[in-house]
């Protein structure tokens, strides 16, 4: 069977080298009969996207109404014919402009359709196709062919763009980064991989979608701004606008002269500003909640709630994660990528208006190298559907302030600061006088930052941005890749294919192995990588690596969507009768343990737990699977101080144990890290996803 | 993340925090965070309800106005996008998205109202606190209700003169707008008590607040 499958791949493959043979022919031919030069057939910037299979979407004007429809590729020994794929043919609002007139005989006039380096414009004839009596068909007219290549302008920033293609640059700033360190993507590029045909909605504070290097990609009307109610989430900020520089990393127009690229350059693109309105119904509604978000495949949420406390999600939330994991994309699954967070050293706990630092090697325990915010403590991370993602700098080490937490899932470029080592080069407000770039700035981070003559005369571009904000769009731009390269992958496909080929990153990863004396014993208080009896690498630092897009990509070449086995969910445990001591200021702690029967797969795992203690951030809760595999969930002296009494327990996901066999004994340690005092254990569960 | 802070400067900031001891609180919201607690716990509490998940409290001495989208960009003074009332600085309790919440001196029902302000009316809404968190929330303009039967979303709007914004079959939730000057949390409790149909009835807020990072 598997050896059928195999032939079959390969002869799909010979297909579509054959049929790019075949257009090339086209291309050479037309270009010899129109001679040379060739005529420019029309505007590039509004081409029809050629897929590599020849497919097209249209919009189509006939008898005074619109139409849309995809257009597959025959291949034929008579000629170049295309069938309306009839299950996409919907009637549109009249006024979108940008359709095409279709005259009486049905004949369209492609006036611009691109493929690979070339745009090509030719007139497709309706006629019928013996072969298929009852189908619509168009043939090509190849009198009517005219090829052009594409000029390819570039991009002037790319070079600069150390998290596309690490080469050692310093990206403006003092210090060069390491060659390699970056998202792995040479072949990507290569192959013009692009996430054309992939809708990523931006849930952040705003998106200019007039802006140079964006609008291209921003899909009209697609937005939505739930300030003023209408459909342009253009921010009316001046200091600038966290979206616009996320919707750059993920989609900034590719080879059109300005800026620099995303890493899906072609995907589209919608802007919702829920960080402006802050209301629950806002981000429901971005989510997939409301009709405006359900045919978006990746949500990008670069944000997060910030406390010194555990911080559960609400009702609603796990209502739409439950419900959008199994009906968003056609049942296959809303994609969510959140940033883990930038709280590693400190972070804010006020409001942007007037923040709080909250600095645990101050305010805490005096700890620098453990992590103050645990990615662990909010549950939103820990959920199946959320693809978690921790930051690293262009050396290849964690970026500075990168929360850490074992519910990381991969990490991606987030950078540094951009004075001293390098931030990300994105998009930024347009104009001299907005954004995080403006020729009024004071102590600049560097000249890029003031309007560089040469690269950055007017202020539409940043290198500074950073953080986990930059990470997530990074990761979200390579899933992009994916779908585009396979779009039937379901969420937990994507999620399996960035685990499988995650990238061991600061392989060695000497800063994160760290030990704390507790009265006298030394206590593995942050243990680097670990390696699951599964063969995955996990460091809560880094989930399962960095992201590797070209790995990734050579992996669907070979997966079948959809393999994956029908998950069960499966609880275990209960809460004590009587609350279990925990010893205070001891590092052997109390340990609990429970058995698992079932010998599942570990797909998603969770410790539910309830903790009473005045201070846990003096707390320490650790499990070790059945094989050995140890997974730190809340480090000891974190900033976590309080909020894991709740009756029904706290969820703290891990993701170390992911491929690992669920049978057997599973231990927890609770412990306390610094004298005074003192709590008690009152719940210990498990659930496990798995198959 | 915005890139605003270097480290050092971050560190500057957290350290200058923590050396000024006590702050002498000429405002509300320039209390620390255990003096803001026991502030707002000082202050007289309404019904008591439960709320996606949490426990909510209505505190029917504090009111939020809506302000335009630009608190981020905001000094600690600055207030351009509100026509606000009679409030003076020193009644500023906190701002929250787009609001800022004041004290007021009258207390009114938990409904969203119009009141004229020094230049022209503005927008009032109810102000709760979740007793779970201790931060406060701001009842907005919107609910939903988790229906047994779809089909009955648009004769509840129809019977309790809320419109029907919208529905999500799959979560079997229907979203709806509701009314100025209607007592939110007696709507709240007749939609509960009246109708069997209804699993759950979600109040809009605005507590949690998420910030880029």
């Amino acid at each position: 069977m598997e050896e059928k499958m195999r032939k079959i791949e390969v002869k799909s493959l010979d297909f579509t080298r054959m049929k790019r043979n075949i257009f090339m022919v086209i291309v050479i031919l037309a270009l010899m009969a129109a001679g040379n030069p060739v005529y420019s057939a029309c505007d590039g910037a509004n081409c029809i996207p050629l897929g590599n299979d020849f497919s097209m979407k249209i919009c189509a004007e006939y008898q005074g109404a619109q139409y849309e429809f995809k257009l597959n590729y025959i291949q034929d020994s008579s000629g170049y014919f295309w069938k309306m794929d009839i299950s996409t043919l919907k009637q549109i609002q009249s006024g979108a402009g940008g359709c095409i007139y279709v005259g009486n005989d049905g004949a369209i006039k492609i006036c611009c359709a691109n493929y690979l380096d070339f745009n090509c414009a030719f007139t497709l004839n309706y006629t019928p196709y013996p072969k298929d009596p009852t189908g619509f068909y168009w043939k090509m007219d190849i009198a009517t062919l005219v090829v052009t290549p594409v000029v390819l302008v570039g991009d002037p920033l790319f070079p600069f763009q150390w998290s596309l293609q690490n080469t050692g640059q310093t990206a403006f700033s003092e210090s060069a980064g390491k060659p390699g360190e970056d998202l792995r993507m040479t072949q990507a590029l290569t192959d013009k991989l692009s996430g054309l045909g992939v809708i990523m909605a931006v849930l952040d504070t705003g998106l200019e979608i007039a802006h140079e290097d964006l609008s291209g990609n921003v899909i009209p009307n697609g937005s939505y701004n739930y300030v003023n109610q209408t459909t342009d989430p253009t921010s009316t900020a001046t200091k600038g606008d966290h979206g616009t520089s996320v919707a750059g990393i993920i989609a900034a127009t590719a080879m059109n002269g300005k800026g620099g690229r995303g890493v899906a350059p072609r995907s589209s693109l919608k802007g919702f500003n829920v960080l402006e309105a802050q209301t629950e119904s806002t981000f429901i509604e971005s989510m997939g909640g409301h009709p405006r978000s359900q045919n978006v495949d990746v949500f990008n949420m670069s944000y997060g709630s910030t406390s010194n406390a555990y911080i559960s999600i609400s009702t609603t939330d796990r209502d739409i994660y439950d419900r959008n994991a199994s009906t968003l994309r056609g049942g296959k699954g809303g994609i969510y990528v959140k940033s883990a967070g930038n709280g590693f050293e400190a972070f804010n706990i006020g409001t942007s208006a007037k923040p709080v630092y909250y600095i645990c090697s101050k305010q805490s325990y005096g700890r620098e190298d453990l992590t103050c915010q645990n990615a662990a403590a909010h549950e939103e991370k820990s959920r199946p559907e959320v693809i978690t993602v921790g930051a690293f700098n262009a050396a290849g080490i964690k970026s500075s302030y990168s929360t850490a937490g074992s519910n990381l899932w991969i990490s991606a470029p987030g950078g540094e600061y951009g004075t001293t080592s390098p931030a990300v080069i994105t998009t930024d407000q347009s104009g001299v006088d907005k954004g995080y770039s403006r020729n009024d700035l004071v102590n600049p981070k560097n000249s890029f930052e003031i309007g560089d003559p040469t690269y950055n005369p007017n202020c539409n571009y940043t290198s500074g941005f950073n953080g986990t904000s930059s990470a997530a769009p990074h990761a979200s731009g390579a899933i992009a890749l994916l779908l585009q390269t396979n779009p039937n992958l379901t969420r937990r496909d994507v999620k399996h294919i960035l685990a499988k080929t995650a990238r061991k990153i600061d392989p060695t990863s000497p800063g994160s192995i760290v030990t704390v004396g507790i009265n006298g014993v030394d206590y593995q208080a942050s243990q680097g990588w670990v390696t699951n009896a599964a063969g995955y690498n996990f460091h809560n630092w880094y989930g399962f690596g960095a992201v590797n897009v070209d790995a990734a990509v050579t992996m669907l070449k070979n997966y079948q969507a959809g393999s994956l086995p029908l998950l069960q969910d499966k609880s275990y445990g209960s809460a004590f009768t009587v609350p279990v001591a925990i010893p205070d200021n001891n590092a052997s702690g109390v340990i609990s343990i429970l058995e698992v029967p079932e010998d599942l797969t570990i797909e998603n795992f969770f410790v539910q737990i309830a903790i009473e203690h005045p201070d846990t951030a003096e707390i320490g809760i650790e499990i070790t699977s059945p094989h050995g595999t140890r997974s730190i969930l809340l480090n000891i002296r974190s900033a976590v101080k309080k909020g894991l009494d709740e009756v029904d327990g706290v969820v703290l996901g891990s993701n170390a144990f992911y491929g690992e066999k669920s049978k057997g004994t599973w231990t927890l340690r609770v412990l306390d890290s610094w004298p005074g005092n003192t709590g008690s254990l009152k719940l210990f569960n498990l659930r496990i996803l798995g198959y | 993340m915005v890139s605003v802070c270097e480290k050092g400067i971050l560190f500057m900031i957290g350290l200058s925090l923590m050396c000024s001891s006590i702050l002498i609180p000429q405002a509300a919201w320039s209390l620390d965070s255990a003096q803001r607690e026991t502030f707002i716990a000082s202050l007289p509490q309404g019904e008591t309800f439960e709320n996606d998940g949490s426990t909510y409290v209505l505190l029917p001495s504090l009111r939020a106005e809506k302000t335009d989208g630009r608190k981020s960009e905001l000094g600690a003074n600055e207030n351009p996008g509100s026509v606000h009332t009679d409030q003076t600085t020193e009644d500023v309790i906190e701002r929250k998205g787009l609001f800022t919440v004041y004290r007021q001196s009258s207390s009114e029902q938990a409904s969203i109202r119009m009141v004229k302000g020094q230049s022209g009316y503005v927008q009032v809404n109810p102000v709760v606190l979740n007793l779970e968190t201790k931060s406060i929330g701001i009842i907005n303009g919107k609910l939903w209700l988790k229906l047994k039967d779809m089909q009955d979303a648009q004769s509840i709007a129809n019977s309790y003169n809320i419109t029907l914004s919208f529905v999500n079959i799959p979560m079997e939730t229907a979203f709806y707008d509701f009314p100025s000057d209607v007592n939110i949390l007696a709507l709240r409790k007749r939609l509960i008590e009246e109708n069997p149909g209804i699993l759950r009835v979600t109040l809009d807020m605005v507590d949690r607040i998420r910030l880029p990072q």
